[in-house]
């Protein structure tokens, strides 16, 4: 298992679109992942980020579109001959296998001589750190371990392409946070062309060269995750990643620039709208409030604190500023925060940069 | 209340079991003449029947035919399972329920119609014939066991056997078939007790060379009671016990097999 | 790497597929696996219903007169009132008797439920004719349970309990009512719990929660055990041949003795087609109150 690295293939689908019956699961969906990149499938369910991957994987005819792999046109080639690694949300190990038939399967599927496969499993199980199970079974195992082992055997034959269907969904949170730094460094080194799939923001982020947000079968936006979080294209993608406040209005010129009208008459100062849309959202972050007291800010507002939530790590107060809406706002729980009784009137602020109009 | 319901269980239980409560002891009894309870006690209606060319001849004739309608119903249950739980065609519910029909149509029809035409082709009185009706008696027990434990395998498995570069042959061959192995089994032992234990079809289309154990037994209880009915009855369920005994295991082993539930420990 | 630029996405657009993808040819496949069985049920067994069935509407000609002596004559339309009588009755009983009884199965404890649910299957399992002959034992003027109560002199003359209507009822009553007690024992142990735990502390008491919780959802059970139950009361042979008179001749006696006694296959063919007839018609009252998905739980 070479540490070469750009070893992965790279992945082209061009206008895929799936429909069952009247649902359009897949709805033109175009995506490019380069060679070595680790690219996630995030939306919510029906967003059509699972039969994407199954129509990439080859499981799902689609109805129109083409899927390249490596330059190659591979949408009339049947799964089995695509040459690429997948990983299953609930493991798929076969349970009338050991572990070692389990990973040598792959191999023996491609004839390759017994004293190499016995070679290439050790190493596989080595990778993922579990060179003692070979004789057991999968039920012998506990998930996490499961997950390793599926992973070890995707990786066995060394694919260019590895694919994952919310693999870790099945374990425990603390599992789940080990396993994605394990996967991330693993799929680092080796250089293998990684597509994920999850509903999970905070995984994907966490986990991603380039984030992929899907709602209803088409992508809403594509980028970095640092892109994808500063700099939402729409209310969607806003809402589903991270939290944020969002208010409805609507951009007017004003003597100093532009303001964001909000609908109760709320007047906010903003950065001049992206041509040519006319933005209907007001969109900021819970982090990028500040006490006014704190520090100057382009823009201050006067409130009232209706809420004191302790989260352990970070402290959540919602203001109801005058004028009407309620600003969701998020400070860590750093031991220098001055308590705030709730019913105080509050001045809260932000810099216009911070806020989105969308 | 609780006694009640003791009470009427415990009659329910003594009457579904009177049969063998009744002539298990008899079995034990006398050769010469069948009586409850009996006099004395002995294998000696046993030793009878093991001793007749003619009931032996007919167990032989009974293994023979149940053996081979097991074989061949489970093949082409099973091909018919794959068919009809994977594929997808127009008109699929129509002939699932054409190849399920001789399950429920009255075995007096289904008897009389084998009769009718297995006569045409001068198959009446011939074992071929014989397992010819009993296939067809069979088959649907076969599909439907198979189809049920067919569908209760996780997808994802034969999913994970393509991506590994299997064929969907080879994905049969290596993980379909062992992991419904269990089912097949259920499913051969049934049809092997359904014709095994078939009396109707086998009035009807038995000769004389081709008498199976059932439809000697029926000849002697309308005809000629013979003395040894008790010890040969308890032969037949014992026989019948094991088989279910055996198809129960098997399917138990099929609900290990498919738990795969981890234990969460360690990562 | 950059997003797909506007241009390439607007290339990119939707294109046609071709008539045979590989999904096709994959449910060709299967369909083909399903050829032999659907071959063997065409020939030998829809094809020989078939013949039954113009053996019956031809005798010279194309005619009804078999159809017309079945359901005219009195002594035949006396056997189908017969058949049809004791089929319901062993309905009821089975019913009467197995539904208290799965439910008792169900309410348990692990292990008692487990041997009871083993005494049902032996029950089920065990060969018919096995069954019919210790009836016989059973009954008869000179038998167990007669000289039983003849040595404890709790009756001076022999009961009639073979050889009537009674004697018929017991045997197929004994056949039949596994396949009521393991649909229902299924549904009652299928059945959740916290539904029956809910009504209580609505306030119903135990009976009214029987009544008006345990007692609705337990119906498709009761519906799938009468079916399964009546029909094959109707095409029974053996019991009655075995444990009644004359009298209690059911239909398919009826049948066997105009094929193998009285040698007239054109009037044996039209009560057949008959037996099928009622058959069908319980089915369809079947599908019209409870649908089809039970019927495949059946085995």
């Amino acid at each position: 298992m070479g540490g070469d690295t750009a070893r992965g293939a790279h992945v082209r689908l061009e206008g895929l679109a799936k429909s069952y019956g009247q649902v359009r699961a897949v709805d033109g969906v175009s995506l490019a992942v380069g060679p070595g990149e680790f690219v996630t499938l995030l939306g919510p369910s029906g967003s059509g980020k699972t039969t994407t991957l199954m129509i990439l994987a080859g499981f799902v005819d689609p109805d129109a579109g083409e899927v390249f792999i490596a330059g190659a046109r591979v949408t009339a080639t049947p799964a089995h001959r695509r040459a690429l690694g997948m990983v299953f949300q609930h493991y798929a190990l076969f349970p009338h296998m050991t572990v070692f038939d389990n990973v040598a399967y792959p191999l023996r599927m491609r004839h390759t001589p017994r004293a190499l496969i016995r070679d290439r499993v050790h190493a596989a199980l080595g990778l993922v750190r579990l060179p003692e199970t070979a004789a057991r079974y999968p039920r012998q195992l506990s998930g996490g371990q499961q997950q390793r082992i599926a992973l070890a055997r995707a990786l066995v034959y060394e694919p260019q392409l590895l694919l994952m269907d919310e693999p870790l969904g099945a374990l425990d949170r603390k599992l789940r946070e080990e396993m994605q730094v394990e996967l991330r460094s693993l799929q680092q080194s080796l250089g293998i062309t990684t597509l994920y799939v999850t509903h999970d923001q905070e995984e994907a982020m966490a986990l991603s060269d380039r984030v992929v947000v899907m709602r209803d079968g088409h992508i809403e936006q594509d980028g970095p995750p640092a892109d994808l979080y500063e700099r939402p294209r729409t209310r969607f993608v806003a809402d589903f990643i991270g939290a944020s406040n969002c208010l409805e209005g609507k951009v007017e010129p004003a003597s100093a620039g532009w303001e964001f009208v909000t609908s109760e008459g709320l007047r906010l100062p903003v950065d001049a709208p992206s041509a040519p849309a006319d933005p209907r959202h007001f969109v900021l972050r819970p982090e990028r409030i500040r006490w006014a007291d704190d520090g100057p800010t382009d823009v201050a507002v006067n409130g009232v604190l209706a809420s004191v939530t302790y989260l352990g790590e970070r402290i959540r107060y919602r203001v109801q500023l005058e004028g009407g809406p309620t600003l969701i706002v998020t400070h860590p729980n750093l031991p220098t925060r001055r308590p705030i009784a709730v019913g105080a009137i509050v001045r809260v602020g932000w810099n216009r940069a911070d806020a989105t109009t969308l | 209340m609780k006694v009640l319901a003791h009470l009427y269980g415990g009659l329910v239980v003594l009457f579904l079991l009177a049969p063998l409560l009744v002539l298990v002891p008899m079995s034990l009894g006398s050769a010469d003449i069948a009586e409850f309870p009996p006099r004395s006690v002995s294998l000696a209606q046993y030793r009878k029947f093991f001793d007749s060319h003619l009931w032996l001849e007919s167990v032989a004739t009974s293994l023979r035919v149940a053996c081979a309608t097991s074989m061949v119903a489970t093949m082409l249950g099973t091909m018919a399972a794959f068919g009809l739980v994977r594929g997808t065609f127009p008109g699929k519910a129509a002939l699932s329920a054409l190849l399920i029909a001789p399950r429920f149509v009255p075995v007096i029809i289904t008897a009389l119609a084998f009769y009718a035409f297995l006569a045409m082709l001068g198959l009446i009185g011939t074992e071929k014939g014989l397992i010819l009706a009993h296939v067809i008696l069979a088959c649907p027990y076969v599909i439907i066991i198979v189809s049920a434990t067919l569908r209760g395998v996780d997808r994802s498995l034969e999913q994970a056997s393509r991506s590994l570069g299997a064929n969907p042959l080879r994905t049969v061959l290596h993980i379909t078939l062992p992991l419904i192995r269990p089912g097949l089994v259920s499913a051969a032992l049934i049809a092997f007790v359904i014709s095994f234990d078939e009396i109707v079809v086998a009035i009807f289309i038995a000769g004389t060379r081709t008498v199976t154990l059932p439809k000697r037994m029926w000849d002697s209880l309308v005809f000629e009671m013979e003395p040894t009915l008790p010890a040969i009855s308890t032969l037949i369920v014992l026989a019948t016990l094991l088989v279910c005994v055996a198809a129960g295991w098997t399917r138990r082993a099929a609900g290990r097999l498919r738990e795969t539930s981890p234990r969460d420990e360690e990562p | 790497m950059p997003p797909p630029s506007e241009a390439f996405l607007a290339a990119a657009a939707p294109r046609r597929r071709r008539s045979t993808t590989p999904a096709r040819r994959r449910a060709l496949g299967y369909a083909l696996l399903i050829l032999p069985v659907l071959l063997a049920t065409l020939v030998l067994f829809v094809y020989p219903i078939g013949q039954i069935l113009t053996t019956s509407v031809v005798d010279r000609g194309l005619t009804l007169a078999n159809y017309r002596r079945a359901l005219g004559d009195p002594i035949y339309l006396r056997v189908l009132w017969i058949t049809v009588k004791i089929s319901l009755l062993t309905t009821l009983v089975c019913l009467l008797l197995g539904y208290p009884m799965a439910y008792l199965m169900a309410e348990a404890p692990p292990r008692v439920r487990g041997t009871l649910v083993a005494v049902v299957a032996i029950s089920f399992f065990m060969s018919l004719l096995v069954k019919n002959y210790a009836w016989t034992v059973l009954l008869q003027e000179t038998g167990v349970i007669n000289t039983l109560l003849r040595r404890a002199h709790i009756i001076e003359l022999p009961l009639p309990l073979m050889y009537n209507l009674f004697g018929v009822l017991v045997g197929m009553v004994h056949m039949l009512l596994p396949f009521v007690i393991l649909p229902l024992f299924s549904v009652f142990a299928g059945m959740d719990r916290t539904l029956r735990h809910a009504s209580r502390t609505l306030g119903a008491g135990g009976l009214r929660t029987f009544w008006h919780v345990t007692l609705p959802l337990s119906l498709p059970g009761v519906g799938a055990g009468a079916l399964l139950v009546l029909i094959v009361s109707l095409g029974f042979f053996i019991t009655p041949a075995l444990l009644g008179s004359p009298r209690e001749m059911m239909l398919a006696n009826l049948i066997d003795n105009q094929v193998r006694q009285v040698i007239n296959w054109p009037f044996a063919s039209a009560l057949a087609m008959l037996l099928l007839a009622f058959t069908l018609l319980t089915y369809l009252v079947y599908y019209r109150i409870f649908g089809t998905e039970r019927l495949w739980e059946q085995v």
